[in-house]
């Protein structure tokens, strides 16, 4: 098996696990690139904390590496497994957080002032994403998960529903929620704003 | 047409969609440092492996009697026992049989407490039966004697 490239290109997931539960560095090597930004992803937009996220991916990855060895091919995909476990630890942070009171909740200026010389000042796009990550903070945790897997890992809804062990129907219910408070937080934004439009 | 107008219904859906995009693009990076820890995790369960299926391996040699100890004179067993590794050792022999001879009638491996009844005296150290590991003398754990 031809190794060269570090991140193991065209060798499918389940026969790289495979190849690293026999202690092949390289696979070890590949695995890293190809799953650890998954990770990292995922829980940066469930946490909306980068340290936290890290140390949820760091620890997902870890359940991997411990699982490898007892992998059975064609029962799930690695990517699956993975958004799950990823999921089910950001659970487990959320719920050891103290609740904090919503107009509290993530790093967003609270001042008018302060948000418009932000929009001045920095890229504007930037103030629009902060603005939805935080009202993404604010949704209820299963609306973000569903909103995450869909808008922003863009998975398919059957594979959603496998992830958050959940029927499909009940995936679209929590995606279109989600999705519509996103808006509204981003409509109300745009009008305080004042943002002319393009 | 206001801001508040475009806004509505499919508007704001679109706005949205576009932010989405964006937040797709700009999803942070897994940092040199991230990666450098994730695979040093990787590796060192990769060498916990090998050493666990090393380990299993020497165990499973240990169980094979040498050639020649039970003709010594005297106590052919207790030759035997020392052969194996002592009572230490021949405890790890027994679950081990027994435990085939339980996974042969009822086709499930035995609990920790039913293993633990068969083994003679209280040299049986605790034993972790790995759910779903077909190597069953991975999970034999000898007691260090002495």
């Amino acid at each position: 098996m031809d190794m060269a490239l570090d991140d193991g290109a065209g060798v499918p997931d389940a026969a790289l696990l495979a190849l690293y539960a026999q202690g092949d560095r390289a696979a070890a090597r590949a695995l890293t690139l190809r799953f650890t930004p998954l990770a990292l992803r995922v829980a940066a937009r469930m946490l909306g904390d980068g340290t936290e996220a890290e140390d949820v991916a760091q620890e997902a990855m870890l359940r991997l590496w411990r699982v490898a060895s007892d992998w059975r091919e064609g029962e799930a995909k690695v990517s699956t497994w993975l958004y799950r476990v990823t999921v089910n630890l950001c659970t487990d942070r959320l719920r050891r957080r103290r609740p904090l009171p919503l107009d509290e909740a993530g790093d967003v200026p609270e001042d008018r002032p302060g948000v418009l010389s932000a929009m001045i000042e920095t890229d504007r796009q930037a103030v629009v994403q902060r603005t939805v990550q935080d009202a993404l903070a604010r949704l209820p945790e299963r609306q973000r998960q569903a909103v995450v897997l869909r808008h922003l890992e863009g998975l398919g809804n059957p594979e959603i529903a496998a992830v958050m062990g959940i029927g499909v129907e009940a995936v679209e219910s929590l995606t279109a929620r989600g999705k519509r408070a996103l808006a509204a937080a981003l409509s109300g934004q745009r009008d305080e704003l004042g943002f002319d439009d393009e | 047409m206001s801001d508040a107008d475009r806004m509505q219904g499919d508007g704001a859906g679109d706005a949205l969609d576009a932010v989405f995009a964006a937040m797709r693009r700009d999803a942070p990076d897994a940092q040199a440092g991230l990666l450098a820890r994730v695979l040093s995790d990787a590796e060192d369960q990769q060498d916990r492996m090998a050493e666990q299926a090393r380990a299993a391996a020497a165990r499973v040699a240990a169980l094979r009697p040498p050639e020649g100890i039970a003709s010594s004179s005297g106590g052919g067993f207790g030759s035997v026992v020392s052969g194996l590794g002592g009572w230490g050792g021949l405890g790890g022999m027994l679950t081990a049989t027994v435990a085939g001879v339980w996974i042969g009638l009822t086709g499930s491996l035995p609990t920790i407490t039913n293993a633990a009844y068969w083994i003679a005296g209280d040299s049986a150290a605790a034993v972790e039966l790995l759910p779903g590991s077909t190597d069953f003398t991975t999970a034999l754990v000898p007691e260090d004697e002495g």
